[in-house]
């Protein structure tokens, strides 16, 4: 019997792998079709809690003042590793179409590259696209640090100048072959504290400053990979490839990299559920499902 | 644990690992791919329309004020808008005794008045928002106006040299 149920598990085990990867490359498929297309949009209703979340989130960047910060959103489900925040970009007050905007790396659709955006925090927000929970991470650099970044991110010439020609999700930091967001940022704050001009430039000093990127444990499933598009391996060493692991570019490593060099700089936490918006102060994360512990700061959407 | 445990140990991991694979692979590219094709559209959505120009004093207005008060509104009337193409007029006038105050007009996409199936007699609340007004009807948000500052806030623009 106890056989019997193991080749049964065994067999669902085997159509489970496949179906996965039949599913992975179904999406690579829907690529050239569809891929790209938005998710289903959001309702009025979700739109007015995301919108009232963005009230709070620049109630905080004006509370600071601080013309730029590293600015971090939830929106992709990566509680399976541990990680809240999937997606960084550079917020910059008085921009060209609004007070607060984000400047970002998106994969543009379009144009089938990676490309510099800027969004309002609105904007920034539903690209999110989930009202039920939302998550963002805001470190406020020092004047000296902030004061470079914000030179650099909001020179156009300076920005694209570290800008990839082709994108990937799972890009590794020290490569040039590819791009993912958070790299961008990476890159882009190299190019201030270490006065690189070029991705090359930028890549050695990060290497130099000892920038750690986030480790993706996936051990051997690893080749499925190859299946699923905008993922790469060609642009991760043999060694990290044979251990199963990608080391990518996160917010995570973001946060931690700029916290090292940049001891002063500080940090805030906010959440909402729908119901109330929790803040954070400092580098503590606020508990699952936006629940407000000792110290937070819990109100009403506005 | 035995062999058995050991071996059910490793189709959990196995399991487990094809799941981290598919979230890693799909979702990662999606949330930045969705992103940038989706969010520029937010601005001329079928529920997000501009404070300034989608109410407007009605015929019946006192003094064609545009500033809206939060409150109930009984929707009076729902009117083609030929200048406006895909676009209804909603005639709303004031409950007593809810905060409302006056008539106006509200214009709202076609496909958002079909979508909500709203028709003359509906009870239409305004709730007022740090972005400008929601527009409910029976408990369910279908129209956002926003003012411009915050419309401006909901573009998509590519850095280009």
């Amino acid at each position: 019997m106890a056989e019997r149920a193991a080749h049964d598990a065994g067999r669902a085990l085997k159509r489970l792998a496949a179906a996965a990867l039949l599913a992975a490359a179904a999406a690579a498929h829907a690529d050239s079709t569809g891929y790209c297309s938005p998710g289903r949009p959001l309702d009025a209703s979700q739109k007015d809690v995301v919108l009232r979340f963005g009230a709070a989130v620049k109630a905080e960047l004006e509370r600071a003042g601080s013309g730029v910060a590293l600015i971090s959103r939830s929106g992709l489900d990566l509680s399976r590793f541990s990680m809240r925040y999937s997606h960084a970009g550079l917020s910059l007050r008085d921009s060209a179409d609004s007070r607060w905007a984000v400047r970002q790396l998106y994969y543009a659709c379009d144009d089938q590259r990676p490309r510099v955006f800027d969004q309002g925090i609105s904007a920034f927000l539903l690209g999110a696209n989930d009202a039920a929970l939302g998550y963002v991470s805001i470190v406020f650099l020092p004047p000296e640090a902030a004061a470079a970044v914000e030179r650099r991110a909001r020179d156009d010439r300076a920005a694209l100048a570290v800008l990839a020609d082709r994108y990937s999700a799972n890009a590794y930091p020290f490569a040039l072959a590819y791009q993912n967001c958070n790299q961008w940022v990476a890159e882009l704050m190299a190019s201030a504290w270490g006065d690189a001009a070029t991705r090359a430039e930028a890549q050695a000093w990060l290497q130099r400053a000892g920038y750690v990127p986030t480790a993706f444990e996936v051990g051997p499933m690893i080749a499925a990979s190859l299946f699923v598009p905008f993922l790469h391996r060609d642009d991760h060493p043999e060694d990290d490839l044979a251990a199963g692991r990608f080391k990518v570019s996160m917010p995570a490593s973001l946060e931690t990299f700029v916290r090292q060099r940049w001891p002063e700089a500080t940090r805030v936490e906010l959440c909402h559920d729908g119901r109330q918006v929790v803040v954070k102060r400092g580098w503590g994360s606020i508990a699952e499902g936006c629940r407000p512990s000792d110290g937070d700061e819990a109100t009403p959407l506005p | 644990m035995g062999p058995r445990g050991g071996a059910s140990m490793r189709r959990m991991k196995r399991h487990t690992l094809i799941a981290l694979v598919i979230t890693a692979a799909a979702a990662l590219p999606a949330v930045a791919a969705s992103s940038a094709s989706s969010a520029s559209s937010e601005a001329g959505s079928a529920s997000v329309g501009s404070l300034s120009t989608s109410i407007e004093g009605s015929s019946n207005s006192s003094s064609g004020d545009r500033k809206t008060a939060a409150g109930e509104y009984k929707l009076l009337d729902v009117a083609e808008a030929p200048a406006r193409p895909g676009t209804l007029r909603l005639t709303l006038q004031a409950v007593p005794g809810s905060g409302a105050e006056g008539e106006f007009y509200l214009y709202v996409p076609r496909q958002t008045v079909q979508q909500h199936a709203l028709a003359t007699g509906a009870v239409i609340r305004a709730e007022a928002r740090p972005y400008g007004l929601q527009f409910a009807a029976a408990d369910r948000a279908f129209f956002l106006a926003v003012h411009d500052e915050w419309l401006n806030e909901l573009r998509t623009t590519p850095v280009a040299l």
